[in-house]
C-alpha cells in the first residue's frame, strides 16, 4: 500500500510552474539538441521534397524524389547491397563475439592477452585497416591468394569480382567489429549470477544445455542491444567502401550511404540524396523500434 | 535566527545583483564579439584574395612557388590560400561554401567540377574578365573544357595528356621498337600479346596492357578507343550522345578481345591504392594509359619508363587532355585581385616555371614550345601527345555522371553480363535522360 502511494505520487504530473527551474536548466541542452539534431533532420526531410542542388534555384518537387527512388535500379541495387552487408556483418559478428566472450569469460590462461588482441582491430583507424586489407586481398601478391596458391588452389579476385567484393568487405568488417561484440557480451556474462550455473550443474545440466538454456536467454537484452547498434552501424557503412572499392566493381559494393554521397557531392542532386537519407533514417528507426520492443519483451 | 535571515537576504540580494550584472555582461560581450567578428570578417574579405587551391601532391612545390612569386610581384594584394589534397575534398568545400555565401574569390579545380558549379551562374565569365590575356595564345583543346554556353567559366593553369606509358626494358626484351611504338590497333594488339607474361597455372605476372583500375580510367580508355575508331562522345553541339554507334562498338569489342581472347590482362588487375602500388610501378604491367602524373612514381620505382602516342584503329594518333582550371566566383568582392592572379599565372615566365616544376603541360602555347620545357624528356612527350587531343571537349555539367554511366556499360560488357550493343544502347538512353534534366 505504501509502495503504491509513493509510486502514484511519483507519477503524478507536476505543473510547469512547479518545475520551471528544472526546465530552465534543461533549456540550453534542449536548444543544442534542437539545433544539432532535430533541425538538421527536419531540414533533410524538407530538402527531400525539393530539387535542391546548392547551385541552381530550388523548387518543391514534393514526392518526385521518392517516386524516382522506387524506379531507380541503382538505388534498388544499393538497398540490396546494404541489406546483404548488414545481415552478413551483424549475425557472424554477434556469433563470434559471443563465442569469444564465453571462451574468455572462464579461467583461460592468457585471457587478458586474448581479449586485448581481439579488441585491437576496433581501436585501429578504419582507413589504415582498409589499406592493409587491400594488400591482404591483393590477387597477385596478397597473403590469402599466396596461401591458396601454395595449397594448389586457384587465386581469387577478392575485390575485383562483382561476386566476391561485398563478401570480402563483410569479412573485414567482422574482423573489425567482433571485438566490440565480445566486450559487450563479456559485460553481460559477468552480470549473470553464478548460482544459476551452480544450480544447473547440480541438477546435472550439460555444458551445451547451460549455454543454450541459461547463457543465451540471460543475454537476450545484450543481444538485442548489440543487434541494434550493429544494424545502425552497418546500415551507414561508407569509409571502407570509399577506400577499398569505391562502390565497384559494377556497383556491387555500392551501399545506400555511398550512393547518397555520390548523388549529393558527385552529381549535386542534394534533394534526391536527402530522399535516400530519409528512407535510410526510417529504416533505421523501424529496426530500432522493433529491437527496443523485443528487448522490453525479453525483460518482461 | 534573525541575523541568519538577514544574512540570507543579504546574500540573495548580492546574488541577484551579480546575476543581473553577469547576464548583462554576457549579453554585451556576445554582441561585441559578434559585431567585431562581422566587421573584422568584412574587413578581412575586402583586403584578402581568398584562394582555394588543389595544387597538391606533385604540384605542391610548383603551386607554392607560384604563390610566392605572386606575393613578391603584387605586395598590395594579401593572398590567403588554402590547400586541399583531393579534388573531391575541395568540391565538398566549394559546394557548401557556395550555399553558405562563403565561397573563395578564386579557386583551381579539376575542370569537370567547375562545369558543375557553372550551372548555377556562380562563376564569372573569364573571357571578358581576363582583359590582358590573349586567348588565341592558349591551347584550344585545354581551353575547351572551360567553355560552356559561350562563356569561359574557367581557364586552365595546366593540363595533363594521355599517352601510352611503357616499360622500355620489357619492350626491348620482347624485340619491339620502343622508339617507334605501335602505329595502329593491330600493332597495339600484337605488342600487348607479346608483352604479356603468365605463369603455367595462368596467373598473370605482367599485363601486356593494363587497361583500367577504376571508373574514370574505364571511361578514359573507352573514349580514347572511341576516338581511335573515329567516333566522339557527343554530337557537335553536345546535345545528344554519339558513342553508341559503330565506333563505340569497335572500341568495346577491341577491349573485349584484348581481355578475353588475347588475355593481355585480367579484369580488376591493379585495382588498389594507385600511386607507387600501380602495376606499371611494380613492374607488373608493360603498357598503361599514362598521364603526366605517371612519370614521377614510375621513375621513383626504378622503371625504365617512356611515353608513346596512342595509336588509332587505322593509323594516326589520339589523346585526351585533362585540365586543372582557375575559376573566379561571381560574388567575389575581390574579382580584380583574382584576375591579377590568373593573369600572373598565365604569363610566359610562370607557365614555364610551373611546367618544369610539376611536369604538367602548360596552357600557354608559347610556354609549351619554350626550349627549357622542350628539353625535359617527359614533358616534351606529353606536350606532343596533347597535340593529338581533339579540339572539342565533352564540356557538359553532367560530365561526372556520364563517366559513371559509360564506365558501367563498358564493365558490364567486359564482365559478359550484357552485349556491347545492349550496354551502349542503355548507356545512351541514360545519358539522354541526364542531359534532359
Amino acid at each position: 500500500m505504501a509502495l503504491q502511494s509513493s509510486t502514484a505520487l511519483a507519477r503524478r504530473p507536476q505543473s510547469f510552474t512547479q518545475n520551471w527551474s528544472a526546465y530552465a536548466f534543461l533549456t540550453p541542452a534542449l536548444i543544442i539538441l534542437f539545433l544539432s539534431l532535430l533541425l538538421p533532420a527536419a531540414a533533410t526531410v524538407v530538402m527531400s521534397l525539393t530539387d535542391i542542388s546548392f547551385l541552381r534555384p530550388t523548387n518543391f518537387v514534393w514526392f518526385d524524389n521518392y517516386i524516382k527512388l522506387v524506379s531507380d535500379s541503382r538505388f534498388r541495387q544499393a538497398v540490396g547491397n546494404t541489406a546483404y552487408y548488414t545481415v552478413g556483418v551483424t549475425l557472424p559478428t554477434m556469433a563470434l563475439g559471443l563465442l569469444a566472450a564465453v571462451a574468455l569469460n572462464g579461467k583461460l590462461r592468457g585471457r587478458i592477452v586474448f581479449r586485448t588482441i581481439f579488441y585491437l582491430p576496433v581501436l585501429t583507424s578504419l582507413i589504415a585497416a582498409a589499406v592493409v586489407w587491400m594488400y591482404v586481398y591483393e590477387p597477385y601478391s596478397g597473403p590469402i591468394n599466396g596461401t591458396l596458391t601454395q595449397l594448389g588452389l586457384p587465386p581469387q579476385p577478392w575485390l575485383q569480382s562483382p561476386n566476391l567484393a561485398m563478401t570480402s568487405l563483410i569479412v573485414m568488417a567482422i574482423w573489425r567489429d567482433f571485438g566490440t561484440a565480445m566486450i559487450i557480451y563479456l559485460a553481460g556474462l559477468q552480470d549473470i549470477p553464478k548460482d544459476i550455473y551452480e544450480a544447473a550443474r547440480l541438477d546435472g545440466a550439460k555444458t551445451k544445455d547451460i549455454f543454450f538454456r541459461i547463457t543465451v536467454p540471460m543475454l537476450s537484452n545484450v543481444t538485442f542491444y548489440l543487434m541494434i547498434i550493429l544494424i545502425v552501424q552497418t546500415f551507414q557503412v561508407f569509409g571502407a567502401i570509399y577506400v577499398m572499392t569505391n562502390g565497384g566493381p559494377l556497383g556491387s559494393t555500392e551501399t545506400i550511404v555511398f550512393q547518397m554521397y555520390q548523388t549529393a557531392f558527385g552529381y549535386t542532386e542534394f534533394g534526391y540524396a536527402a530522399a535516400m537519407s530519409t528512407v535510410l533514417f526510417l529504416a533505421i528507426l523501424l529496426f530500432s523500434i522493433i529491437g527496443t520492443k523485443l528487448m522490453r519483451r525479453g525483460e518482461s | 535566527m534573525p541575523p541568519v535571515a538577514r544574512s540570507q537576504g543579504s546574500n540573495e540580494m548580492t546574488f541577484k545583483s551579480n546575476r543581473r550584472q553577469f547576464l548583462f555582461g554576457a549579453a554585451a560581450s556576445s554582441l561585441a564579439i559578434t559585431a567585431a567578428g562581422g566587421i573584422g570578417r568584412a574587413f578581412a574579405q575586402d583586403q584578402q584574395l581568398v584562394f582555394w587551391s588543389q595544387l597538391a601532391g606533385s604540384k605542391k612545390a610548383a603551386g607554392e612557388a607560384l604563390e610566392a612569386a605572386f606575393k613578391t610581384a603584387h605586395p598590395g594584394i594579401a593572398l590567403n590560400s588554402s590547400l586541399f589534397a583531393e579534388p573531391s575534398q575541395l568540391n565538398e568545400k566549394i559546394l557548401t561554401a557556395i550555399n553558405g555565401n562563403t565561397a573563395p574569390d578564386l579557386f583551381i579545380q579539376h575542370w569537370d567540377y567547375t562545369l558543375t558549379y557553372s550551372t548555377g551562374d556562380k562563376l564569372a565569365d573569364l573571357k571578358a574578365g581576363l582583359a590582358n590575356v590573349d586567348f588565341a595564345g592558349l591551347d584550344a583543346s585545354l581551353l575547351a573544357y572551360g567553355n560552356i554556353g559561350g562563356q569561359q567559366v574557367s581557364v586552365p593553369l595546366y593540363g595533363t595528356s594521355r599517352g601510352l606509358g611503357i616499360n622500355r626494358k620489357y619492350v626491348t626484351e620482347a624485340g619491339l621498337d620502343a622508339d617507334k611504338g605501335p602505329q595502329d590497333w593491330a600493332e597495339l594488339r600484337e605488342w600487348a600479346k607479346a608483352l604479356t607474361k603468365r605463369q603455367d597455372n595462368g596467373l598473370l605476372e605482367v599485363a601486356g596492357l593494363s587497361m583500367f583500375h577504376n571508373d574514370l580510367e574505364t571511361w578514359e580508355i573507352f573514349t580514347l578507343l572511341l576516338q581511335g575508331a573515329g567516333g566522339t562522345l557527343f554530337n557537335d553541339d553536345l546535345t545528344a550522345p554519339a558513342f553508341g554507334g559503330p565506333e563505340g562498338l569497335a572500341a568495346i569489342n577491341f577491349m573485349f578481345e584484348l581481355l578475353h581472347t588475347d588475355k593481355v590482362t585480367d579484369l580488376g588487375f591493379g585495382l588498389g591504392p594507385g600511386g607507387s602500388a600501380s602495376p606499371i610501378n611494380q613492374g607488373r604491367a608493360a603498357m598503361i594509359i599514362a598521364g603526366n602524373y605517371s612519370t614521377n612514381n614510375a621513375l621513383k620505382a626504378g622503371i625504365e619508363f617512356d611515353v608513346l602516342p596512342i595509336p588509332m584503329e587505322k593509323g594516326g594518333f589520339t589523346s585526351l587532355v585533362d585540365p586543372f582550371s582557375f575559376a573566379v566566383t561571381k560574388a567575389s568582392p575581390n574579382q580584380a585581385a583574382a584576375v591579377s592572379f590568373v593573369e600572373f599565372a598565365l604569363s610566359q615566365e610562370q607557365q614555364v616555371a610551373f611546367a618544369l616544376a610539376s611536369k604538367n603541360v602548360p596552357v600557354l602555347k608559347a610556354a609549351q614550345q619554350d626550349p627549357t620545357v622542350q628539353a625535359d624528356p617527359f614533358l616534351s612527350k606529353f606536350i606532343k601527345t596533347a597535340s593529338f587531343a581533339p579540339p572539342k571537349a565533352a564540356a557538359i555539367p553532367a560530365f561526372s555522371r556520364m563517366v559513371t554511366i559509360i564506365a558501367r556499360a563498358v564493365q558490364e560488357t567486359l564482365f559478359k553480363r550484357v552485349t556491347a550493343e545492349e550496354a551502349l544502347k542503355a548507356a545512351e538512353a541514360e545519358v539522354i535522360a541526364v542531359l534532359g534534366r
